[in-house]
């Protein structure tokens, strides 16, 4: 124990000291020059897709992301990094604007990132049973040559963690993020031949050649359909060579293109919201994947969510366990709490109740709780979000309309209408629970808009929270307008406080700034919006418009004020 | 890449952050330098400072103990810890498993699968143990499994206290046991929850003087009259039959249901029928949730009853007896023995954390010669707490801390045993 605190202290100071510097070199760079907003701003592409030489394979070990993860300590690493002026989270090779930033249809949503319409029909080749993970599966090549990752549902479950997998693949994709191509396929037995030097793990522990007999006992005890067919979800190889998963903190040391921390990513941390509306407990480093990638000519390392498994009611083999979501592997104080109390003590996630159709698993909405909900383990990159990261996932989430959900789920192709309707039931009340939760943590003003108004431009906007009826409409908003000096970063108040009903403020066109080099003025509205329910709204909204030739446009959006970082609910 | 390089990329990389408005730009003081180009700027000092990724001593560790390198195995050869009975001492041992002989994969429905098994161990105070059994499991598609056992016995310091449940705990003794014991047993489940089986047994046990040096040897204090077999032992043959109902929703961690079971048998004294007599064990358990699954009340009783001619006598090893791990928790192992015994218990268990559960307990339980004997005020007690560490659905290990009249006594065990 004395050795493991050493180490812990020696850890500590060696970060606080990795800080100094951070914030001398920071110093340093100001200094140097102060400006605030540049001619591309703000940006909404990050290309972190350069041409890179080939990094090397970075396999984590999943006891130590446990253990790592579990035990070691780390101070929160500060405000998301990776966002534009706008607080948006440009396109990268880890996320790109999606539902977030325009509208989609629905088929395009189902449409999710294929390419394709699933494994061609005729011969499946069987090349080889991976060991990673816990849901049983292995690996075809179709007729096509194209090569898919089968993966095989509770036996005792049907339809379970193959339903799941493919909505959750389906709704991450829309917010985003890049995931493979997963299709609900059936698969017939005859149809599999088991390839030309396809080995597997023997008994024994060491390898030897692949037989049909080897694959019809993985499936013998599978559920057959009408036809005779097996159901299975067919999850595309990811292109490129797969050079491990990613870490939710630091970066990848021989990425040149990775610079930003993986907990200081906004859509890495954002990724908390999502995961609490669909359950995803399993949402860790083993269930990501990086691919070095050849595209267009360029070569990097493109960022994967995979293995959607245990999401919603599913456990990947069985149901979820009720404990999924609502606490840690190991939480010390609630350990000692439930031996201290004899029982009287009942943690919330005993009173939930679930459905009775199986293929649901364990999933409900009345219990759950956004603030309190838990990955298996603790997050990092989960930790480290704040009110500000919380908000801008709400609001991706919120675009997720009843239709949307419906369609998705539907895709998941439960054989049971009671459980499409019941599990859409679930997800869009889950869903209503996040964006409730995480929409008002700050000041949620929002949809700021330039326009000409009868006595000159005025700035329009909108309260998140009541646009998503969350709230209703009764707050008043104070606003106060500042001249700012891009350069310098220096403000001047060019207008006294004044406080409206509407969410409107005339823009004292006459107030800009000096002119920057590239000829820009700026402008700072500092927004506060009055609710006695909502304390935190007080915190201001800080709005930047820049003026480039008589052309007003809206380049910074600032909530930092009121982001604070996020407590979790501990019950 | 060392510490300093990387924080100061560090720094650099936030202080361009795609665009916090209160953070500001690389060196670059071009009028109209952008943030992209910023961005470039860090990637490109970062190209200049790459490393190959590194694993900590601690991260090595973990990676050897996920690649399975770290497990005491090899090709069906594993070490044993445990596997005797109470009082044995520390032990350890050797075997080697194979499942699904023949089989290149183990399938636990797979129709006349063979499993073997063979073990060697020993404990401190002398105790060993040579077994060997082979599992053939599915017989010919059905429900039915045929399990053939030899087991070979040497336990030196085994504790006896005399006949009733008036024996008094300082007239213990001890004495040693070896037995060679063959047995071929069957297990048909017509049902999911009905359980019929049977066994034939060949018995060879052999009483002598006991090794513990704390206590008396039993011809001390005792001869064949008050501790029968004493006197010399012959070989057995028993007889079994079960019958079960189990509807609890997990074996070894059942949240609910029951477990009720009957076993007659018949031991027949080879060569000497003064040995012969018959032994019933009825065994009760009931789960009771209270409000929800993670909060149970749970009763055990458990009766054997021998019945011998007038002239045969029960030998004291294969008497009925209360106390140890799973009945009168506070006393020692075989404590009260006589031909009838009967115990009861009651747990209070409530899920302290998922993958512990916390009990409390009150053990009762009384031995007699006769059933019409039984005398509601003659029942030891014994109660206390205890913790069990299960995984999502089967049972893991046990501490139990009883107290009763004769004293505090922690169990530890890795067997479910109820």
């Amino acid at each position: 124990m004395a050795s493991k605190r050493f180490a812990l202290a020696l850890i500590a100071t060696a970060t606080l000291g990795a800080a100094t510097l951070d914030a001398q070199q920071s110093t340093t760079v100001k200094a140097q020059d102060s400006r605030r907003f540049y001619p591309d701003d703000p940006l909404w592409a990050d290309d972190d897709m350069r041409d890179i030489a080939p990094v090397a394979k970075d396999e984590l070990s999943k006891s130590y992301d446990f253990v790592h993860n579990t035990f070691a300590r780390r101070a929160l690493p500060g405000p998301s990094v990776n966002i534009n002026t706008l607080g948006e989270v440009p396109d990268s090779s880890w996320f790109t604007n999606r539902l977030g930033v325009r509208d989609m249809t629905i088929d395009e949503i189902l449409r999710g990132p294929d390419t394709i319409d699933g494994p061609a029909p005729g011969t499946w080749e069987v090349v080889g049973k991976p060991v990673a993970g816990i849901t049983p599966k292995f690996a075809i090549r179709d007729s096509n040559g194209v090569v898919f990752l089968i993966k095989l549902d509770p036996a005792s479950i049907p339809e379970l963690a193959s339903s799941v997998e493919l909505i959750a693949t389906k709704i991450f994709h829309a917010i985003g993020y890049t995931v493979p191509e997963d299709f609900i396929a059936s698969l017939d037995p005859r149809q599999l031949r088991v390839a030309k030097g396809a080995r597997i793990k023997s008994t024994d522990g060491g390898e030897r050649p692949m037989t049909i007999a080897d694959v019809k006992q993985w499936l013998q005890h599978q559920p057959r359909q009408a036809d005779g067919t097996i159901r299975v979800l067919a999850s595309r190889w990811v292109p490129g060579k797969v050079v491990g998963s990613f870490r939710f903190t630091g970066t990848r040391p021989d990425d040149p293109n990775d610079i930003h921390p993986h907990d200081m990513r906004r859509e890495l941390r954002g990724l908390r919201v999502f995961a609490a509306w669909l359950n995803h407990d399993d949402a860790r480093s083993l269930n990501s994947i990086d691919t070095y990638v050849e595209d267009n000519g360029r070569r990097y390392v493109r960022h994967y969510l995979q293995d959607f498994g245990s999401v919603l009611g599913s456990g990947s083999t069985s149901a979820q366990q009720p404990r999924g979501g609502y606490e840690y592997l190991i939480e010390a104080d609630k350990i000692r709490k439930g031996l201290l109390t004899f029982g009287l003590w009942q943690r919330d996630w005993m009173k939930a109740k679930y459905s009775e159709l199986p293929s649901l698993g364990n999933i409900e909405s009345r219990v759950f709780n956004p603030a309190s909900w838990k990955t298996e383990y603790p997050h990092p990159a989960f930790e480290a979000m704040d009110a500000e990261d919380g908000f801008w996932a709400a609001r991706i989430a919120a675009r997720f309309t009843d239709d949307i959900i419906r369609a998705i789920v539907a895709e998941g192709k439960l054989s049971s209408a009671e459980a499409a309707a019941e599990l859409t039931r679930i997800i869009i009340e889950r869903r209503d629970k996040v964006v409730k939760h995480w929409i008002v943590g700050v000041n949620p003003l929002d949809s700021f808009e330039v326009r000409q108004g009868n006595h000159g431009p005025i700035l329009i906007f909108d309260n998140a929270a009541i646009r998503l009826g969350v709230k209703a409409p009764g707050e008043s908003y104070q606003t106060s307008w500042s001249a700012l000096d891009n350069m310098t970063g220096v403000e001047t108040s060019v207008s006294d406080v004044e406080e409206y009903s509407e969410p409107v403020s005339w823009i004292p066109a006459t107030g800009f700034g000096a002119a920057d080099p590239s000829g820009a003025r700026y402008l700072v509205a500092t927004i506060r919006t009055s609710n006695p329910a909502f304390p935190q709204w007080l915190a201001p909204v800080r709005v930047t418009l820049r003026d480039r030739g008589g052309v007003i446009d809206i380049v910074g959006i600032d909530r930092r004020a009121g982001a604070g970082a996020v407590s979790t609910n501990n019950e | 890449m060392t510490r300093t390089r990387l924080a100061l990329i560090n720094a650099i990389v936030i202080a361009c952050s795609i665009g916090s408005a209160a953070t500001v730009a690389a060196q670059s003081t071009d009028d109209q330098a952008g943030r992209a180009q910023a961005l470039a700027q860090a990637r490109e000092q970062k190209a200049e400072n790459l490393s190959v990724p590194t694993r900590s001593f601690t991260e090595r560790v973990l990676h050897w103990y996920d690649d399975g390198e770290s497990r005491l195995s090899w090709r069906g050869l594993h070490v044993n810890l445990g596997n005797f009975s109470g009082g044995a001492g520390l032990a350890g041992g050797i075997g080697f498993t194979r499942k699904a002989i023949g089989s290149p994969f183990v399938d636990p429905l797979q129709a006349n699968r063979i499993d073997l098994n063979v073990s060697a161990g020993r404990s401190i105070l002398g105790y060993q143990r040579l077994a060997a059994r082979i599992d053939v499991l599915n017989v010919a598609g059905a429900p039915i499994d045929v399990a053939v056992t030899w087991r070979d016995d040497k336990m030196p310091q085994e504790d006896f206290y005399g006949i009733g449940q008036d024996a008094a705990e300082n007239h213990r003794v001890s004495y040693r046991l070896d037995t060679t014991d063959v047995m071929t047993a069957f297990q048909w489940k017509p049902y999911q929850r009905v359980v019929i089986g049977g066994a034939v047994a060949y018995l060879t046990p052999v009483l002598g003087r006991g090794t513990d040096t704390r206590f008396p040897s039993i011809e001390a204090g005792f001869d064949g009259e008050s501790a029968p077999g004493l006197a010399g032992l012959p070989t057995f043959i028993r007889t079994d039959a079960a019958l079960g109902f189990d509807w609890r929703d997990s074996a070894t961690h059942p949240r609910r249901g029951g477990h009720y079971q009957v076993t007659a048998s018949q031991y027949d004294g080879q060569g000497d029928n003064r040995t012969d007599f018959r032994r019933v064990d009825v065994h009760l358990q009931q789960v009771i949730p209270l409000g929800n699954r993670y909060r149970r009340l749970e009763l055990r009783a458990q009766g054997s009853f021998t019945d011998a001619d007038s002239l045969a006598r029960v030998p004291v090893i294969y008497m009925p007896a209360v106390g140890g791990a799973t009945t009168l928790r506070s006393f020692a192992s075989g404590r009260f023995r006589d031909r009838q015994s009967v115990s009861m218990t009651a747990e209070y268990q409530w899920e302290a954390w998922w993958a512990l559960d916390a009990v409390a307990f009150i053990d009762a339980g009384q031995v007699m010669h006769n059933v019409s004997d039984i005398e509601w005020r003659s029942f030891a007690t014994a109660y206390g707490i205890g913790f069990r560490l299960h995984s999502n659905s089967a049972f893991l290990a046990k501490l139990d801390l009883a107290y009763g009249r004769e004293g505090f006594r922690p169990l530890l065990g890795f067997s479910y045993g109820f």
